[in-house]
């Protein structure tokens, strides 16, 4: 459909710039008293030259940018499901490790070291588009959420943080509220940054 | 002088302490890996470099153990003879570096 849009577009430009420059040649070619026999006329070459220019210019102007900011669109809308596509399955992982009452070592740890290679390739693919330091807050809820997930603490286990029980990870109820709460706060970064792709 | 924790420690570095997974925890990393090398390489005035990449990952609490861990044991001297290098999750260099080694001084301090 986008395509069909641009084509049409580019026709009647191309259409409208071939019309002109029919025109342009009748009024050189072709005396006027061939249609208007009762009619004078003076052609004022400048005038006709300048008319010449402005249909060129313009009609080469308008196919070019509009070709340029579809192509920004396009690049735009295939980073902006780039990026969404990662947020969904991120929250979505993140909110089946919540559900679950004991969440084994190494699914948060390849997890995480997943997620952290996707998104150094991200900021790489968005860097092109937006200054790469818009996507901080993104790094640092994810971090505050491995965190949430990961960080046992020193002194042993505590009722409201992080367990280890048996090689798995368990989690208090306040430490699954703190995660729904990290979930959400990385979904606002990255909505924030959607809206910035889509303005660049 | 150099270490992997993949190649020297354990593919799947597991929790905090040998307690919780005997054999890949952050301590027994620290005690039986880190700290005997970190102490010949500053003998020898060398920097030690750790890498972390080639494994399944990382819990926080392991790194913490085994370089704020490693801070606390050294304590009052400052590590800094030491360089991380994570090329596949860059974000520990910085973590190591300006939060668990610093935190780790700062807290030893603080009880003096």
């Amino acid at each position: 459909m986008k395509k069909c849009n641009q084509n049409s577009s580019f026709l009647v430009f191309y259409a409208l710039g071939l019309l002109s420059a029919f025109f342009v040649f009748l009024i050189c070619h072709i005396p006027l008293s061939t249609f208007f026999s009762n009619l004078s006329y003076q052609v004022d070459v400048a005038s006709l030259f300048s008319l010449l220019a402005t249909s060129v210019f313009g009609f080469y102007f308008t196919v070019i940018l509009n070709k340029k900011q579809a192509i920004n669109k396009v690049e735009n809308d295939l980073l902006i499901d780039y990026f969404d596509k990662f947020q969904k399955d991120f929250g979505d992982v993140i909110h089946s490790m919540v559900s679950s009452d004991k969440v084994e070592l190494s699914t948060v740890t390849s997890f995480f070291k997943k997620n952290s290679m996707y998104m150094q390739e991200l900021v790489d693919l968005i860097g092109i588009k937006i200054d790469p330091k818009k996507l901080d807050d993104v790094q640092l809820s994810i971090n505050d959420l491995r965190g949430l997930f990961s960080d046992i603490p020193r002194d042993g286990d505590v009722e409201d943080g992080i367990r280890v029980s048996g090689g798995y990870l368990v989690y208090s109820q306040k430490q699954k509220e703190k995660m729904i709460d990290g979930i959400r706060k990385f979904r606002k970064s990255v909505f924030l940054v959607i809206t910035l792709i889509n303005r660049s | 002088m150099t270490i992997s924790i993949a190649n020297d420690f354990s593919k799947t570095p597991g929790f905090r302490y040998k307690i919780q997974s005997p054999g890949i925890s952050g301590e027994e990393f620290r005690d039986n890996i880190l700290e005997p090398k970190y102490k010949v390489a500053q003998q020898n005035g060398e920097v030690l470099e750790v890498v972390l990449d080639g494994t399944s990952g990382y819990l926080t609490s392991f790194l913490e153990e085994a370089f704020g861990g490693l801070q606390r044991k050294v304590y009052p001297e400052k590590v800094s003879m030491i360089q991380i290098i994570s090329n596949d999750e860059k974000h520990w260099i910085d973590t190591i570096m300006k939060r668990y080694i610093p935190r780790a001084y700062e807290e030893m301090q603080s009880k003096q």
